[in-house]
């Protein structure tokens, strides 16, 4: 199976050579691509130095653009599945193997990287808001997603197709929430995520309130509507 | 406020919804962008079932008639929205530019390279 890891990177100076050097190092039978998301610091210089395979977008296109150009590119060039890594080096590539290995199992098509199968969710403000969108999803699709906000996703080739080509596919929860709805088979595997070591995250209080709202509004009014 | 402009309110609020809602099937419209309006929508469906609401806001901010609340507040709504429309306009522009600027500088790369191997080309023959 050809796997292309996705790393979306907007100002990850501080992150990108360490998660990127880890990969080539430890884990040489993965493909992967940064996408730097027309940053403003060195992220793009550090990746062209040491010779990273990089698309280098020339514009801030946001998360959900960044994640398409990765798409599209594993669309392609024919791989087989693709799997979203963040940037900041939270999510540990020794966990891949085992999503790649329930992908396909029971007809699943996109596995996501859960920290809360088997471990139970701490309480905290930002855990609430996953509880929040855990419960709408489960109000609109009746499948229960333990971790819905996990940005460490794998997908098969027809769904990395369907989200290089279309519009409103952005890689969060409401897409996936969608996709459940219309008989997309997901699968959650326990993994473990680690914080993030340098640099500052894109999610402050505000951004997060917008999130939230934008999230719950989406999956329970609009994405019932969609076709598909 | 009459009867009959909360049930045309209603009505014109239900059409638009389904309207945005086709646009979204369609897949032209983002969602994102989308939710502007269903918020608008359910504000304007809210005022409407329930007058008292009006009465009450007009009362406090001294206005006279809770019809003219309701102007006011479709009004500034949509001052608020073009307002940032015309900032993400100067943004699309801006983005459209470096685009422009990015690819050709990409051509004239490209172009150079040709150039480079034909003059390499006419060396060899030579």
């Amino acid at each position: 199976m050809k796997i292309l890891i996705m790393i979306p990177a907007y100002n990850e100076e501080l992150n990108i050579e360490r998660v990127v050097n880890n990969l080539i190092e430890n884990y040489p039978q993965y493909d992967y691509v940064v996408i730097n998301d027309g940053s403003k610091d060195d992220t793009a210089k550090i990746c062209r130095e040491k010779g990273f395979h990089l698309i280098d977008l020339p514009i801030n296109l946001g998360l959900s653009g960044a994640v398409q150009a990765g798409m599209r590119y594993a669309w392609q060039n024919g791989y087989d599945a693709a799997i979203q890594i963040d940037g900041d080096g939270q999510h540990r590539p020794e966990f891949i193997e085992k999503l790649a290995e329930e992908l396909g199992k029971d007809n699943a098509q996109i596995v996501i990287g859960s920290r809360f199968v088997t471990q139970k969710k701490p309480h905290s403000l930002r855990m609430l808001g996953s509880n929040v969108i855990s419960a709408f999803i489960k109000l609109s699709t009746g499948f229960r997603l333990n971790d819905p906000t996990s940005g460490m996703r794998m997908f098969n080739r027809d769904i990395i197709k369907e989200f290089a080509l279309n519009i409103n596919y952005g890689p969060e929860p409401d897409t996936i929430s969608y996709l459940i709805k219309k008989g997309v088979r997901v699968k959650e595997v326990q993994v473990q995520m680690d914080e993030r070591v340098a640099g500052e995250s894109y999610l402050n209080f505000t951004r997060s309130m917008k999130y939230m709202i934008l999230m719950s509004f989406s999956i329970l009014f609009i994405q019932g509507f969609r076709k598909r | 406020m009459s009867l009959y402009l909360r049930i045309l309110l209603i009505v014109m609020s239900f059409l638009a919804a389904v309207y945005a809602v086709h646009q979204i099937r369609k897949s032209q419209m983002k969602i994102e962008n989308a939710i502007y309006w269903f918020m608008f929508i359910l504000i304007v469906v809210v005022l409407s079932i329930f007058p008292e609401l009006a009465m009450i806001l007009a009362r406090i901010l001294g206005i006279e008639s809770p019809v003219n609340l309701i102007y006011l507040a479709m009004i500034f709504l949509l001052l608020v929205k073009v307002f940032s429309q015309s900032i993400k306009i100067s943004q699309m522009e801006y983005k459209i530019g470096i685009l422009a600027q990015e690819s050709a500088i990409m051509k004239k790369k490209a172009e150079e390279n040709d150039a480079g191997k034909m003059n390499a080309d006419d060396a060899t023959k030579k």
